[in-house]
């Protein structure tokens, strides 16, 4: 049965090539968009590459201080001083990392600006995210404390800086100060920004001290737990080292307000700016499936009514399976049956063109350094579209083909 | 084989109710050759519908084999249509995309039957009506004769007691006419085939054991 089925679904497909083509548009496009922005999502939320212990870490990126007057409020990244002062002395973590956010310097070679991203970090900092070293290694525990001029710069920096050459060794100048290179590492995406940069430095570099007495502004906190059960643990011991926090002027700023996120809650902190408030994750969440099931909505909605036309100019097949002994549940399953073979097609060509873009736009740049990838996660999603599809644009016509009265279906009176 | 006792069936519009069948008691009997004949809109589609349950009447009983069956529901009807009636329509009505052979084994699809036995039985029933050497053509490369025999060999693959016929020759010329009858009665004398003929054609009605006239909804004799 199932052989003459998927044999009337193919023929059925190349006699009406207007309809298949028509059809297999708006499946395989919703699902090229579907696929791309999940596999954006998903590479955001559980990020490979550097970041790919991400579900054991908690980034403190935020922070807000409220004048007594409650009137006015700042809100800017943490200070060194906050950091050290709250994350440092914590004992949940197993690691725990202060590091700066990216500041924009420039270096020449032969005459030419080549704009570069630096950051400043410690040595756990190299602990806690993963990075893919070509050569060379991070700077240790001595090196970040005692300040040297030391780098470790990204595989895109290397080559703008010194060709195919290796770079060890050699010195950097950027900023008008010069670092030795150490260490090159794989380009980091500008989409996990806990870890993306092009230069890398020790924390106290150039014998910069001048922020370690600053509460706000410029850096950020990494804290890690052994186990990503412990995530709560660290959390509640943040929130607690938080509230026992003081404000360097404790008089002028007596509140105090941060948050350890995770990358979901980092993300979803991206929408909103109130500080106290929980991250609104599970708003998020509903809001990604609610917009893509409404991105969906519409051609399945333009299948199902290609689907009942088609469905009527078939009524005299119906009419005969009827008079044959074809119950309702057999045509609901020849009819569903041809739908998913049609959106497997169109699932097929979408997968496709998804692989297409996604390579077009990685090699594009619009993105920096960003790839995309196709994981198990995002593929899941891609089988759930198409069943979305195939089933749903389904059911009703099938439902209602197999409802036909069979002498009107035989007339092709319906 | 086929009763149907005082057989009532009207239609209703908003404006006019039309009584297709009135008070219709018939008996037709296992091997029977019967032909239905009336003027247009006397009713007779709708008594074959009713026998081969694709109808249900108003009023009345039908037994098919002994069992009665008017107050079936769809999906126990099913069965009966499947395996004990065999429907020949006078536009043929085969599915263009399949093969001739796919078409043949159309009603097997609906039993459990393994796909090599459903194989063996649409080449019995293609050599019955002799087109063998047309089995992987499609419908659109045969004549009106060859389809209709092809609509044929599908009525009568499951081995059904009941063959129903409405107007099998009606789109034909009278030598595809003539074929068509000849098949008829060889599977009514050599299978014991019940069968029941709706046609407008008094010579190949009288071909038949008996007539069943109906006038108004109403029969005749």
């Amino acid at each position: 049965m199932l052989r003459v089925y998927i044999l009337l679904a193919l023929k059925v497909l190349q006699r009406r090539k207007f309809y298949t083509f028509i059809s297999l548009f708006c499946i395989s496009v919703t699902l090229m968009v579907i696929l791309l922005v999940t596999s954006l999502v998903e590479n955001i939320i559980h990020p490979p590459g550097a970041e790919r212990n991400s579900e054991r870490f908690l980034a403190i990126e935020k922070m807000s201080i409220t004048a007594a007057n409650g009137r006015s409020n700042q809100r800017e990244q943490p200070g060194y001083q906050f950091l050290n002062a709250v994350i440092k002395p914590m004992e949940t973590p197993e690691l725990t990392s202060i590091f700066s956010t990216r500041s924009q310097v420039a270096g020449f070679r032969n005459g030419k600006r080549i704009k570069s991203q630096l950051k400043r970090t410690d040595s756990q900092y190299w602990k806690i995210l993963q990075f893919d070293f070509i050569e060379g290694r991070p700077f240790s525990e001595t090196e970040a404390k005692q300040g040297q001029n030391l780098a470790v710069i990204s595989e895109d920096t290397a080559r703008q800086y010194f060709d195919e050459s290796s770079a060890l060794g050699k010195s950097l100048t950027v900023g008008g100060e010069s670092y030795q290179v150490i260490g090159v590492v794989e380009n980091v995406s500008v989409l996990h920004w806990n870890a993306s940069s092009d230069i890398w430095i020790p924390l106290f570099a150039n014998d910069s001290t001048a922020f370690t007495q600053q509460a706000m502004g410029g850096f950020m906190g990494l804290i890690m737990a052994e186990e990503a059960e412990q995530i709560p643990a660290m959390k509640s011991e943040f929130n607690k080292r938080l509230a026992a926090y003081k404000h360097p002027d404790p008089k002028r700023w007596p509140t105090v307000v941060s948050s350890a996120n995770s990358k979901f809650e980092q993300v979803a902190r991206l929408f909103h700016k109130d500080m106290d408030t929980q991250p609104k994750t599970k708003e998020l969440a509903i809001g990604i499936i609610v917009t893509m099931v409404l991105f969906m909505l519409l051609p399945t909605i333009n299948l199902i009514n290609l689907n009942i036309s088609r469905i009527l100019e078939r009524s005299s097949e119906i009419g005969v399976r009827k008079s044959f002994g074809a119950r309702s549940s057999h045509l609901i399953t020849q009819f569903l049956l041809e739908n998913i073979i049609l959106t497997c097609i169109g699932g097929v060509i979408g997968f496709s063109l998804a692989l297409l873009s996604m390579y077009f736009i990685s090699v594009s740049g619009i993105v920096p350094f960003h790839s995309f990838e196709i994981n198990f996660r995002v593929l899941a999603a891609a089988v759930s579209v198409i069943l979305f599809f195939g089933i749903l644009s389904g059911v009703y016509p099938a439902w209602k083909m197999s409802r036909m009265n069979p002498i009107k279906a035989l007339k092709g009176a319906i | 084989m086929i009763k149907i006792e005082s057989g009532i069936k009207s239609y209703h519009t908003d404006t006019i109710q039309t009584t297709a069948l009135n008070d219709v008691s018939i008996h037709i009997k296992k091997g029977e050759f019967v032909s239905i004949m009336g003027p247009s809109g006397c009713g007779k589609s709708t008594l074959m519908n009713i026998i081969g349950l694709l109808d249900k009447p108003c009023k009345g009983q039908i037994y098919i084999d002994e069992q009665r069956i008017e107050s079936y529901n769809d999906k126990s009807i099913a069965p009966i249509r499947n395996e004990k009636i065999g429907f020949v329509f006078q536009s043929f009505h085969l599915i263009n995309d399949l093969s001739v052979l796919d078409n043949i084994e159309l009603p097997l699809l609906y039993r459990k039957i393994s796909a090599k036995e459903r194989r063996r039985l649409a080449l019995e029933a293609l050599d019955k009506v002799s087109l063998n050497a047309r089995a992987k053509h499609f419908p659109n490369q045969l004549s009106g004769g060859q389809q209709q025999r092809v609509a044929i060999a599908r009525a009568i693959v499951g081995k059904p007691k009941i063959l129903l016929a409405d107007e099998p020759t009606g789109n034909l010329d009278s030598a595809m006419g003539n074929e068509i009858m000849a098949i008829l009665h060889d599977l009514n004398k050599k299978d014991d085939t019940t069968i029941v003929m709706v046609t407008h054609d008094d010579e190949k009605a009288q071909r038949t054991e008996r007539i069943i006239r109906l006038f108004d909804g109403q029969l005749l004799n």
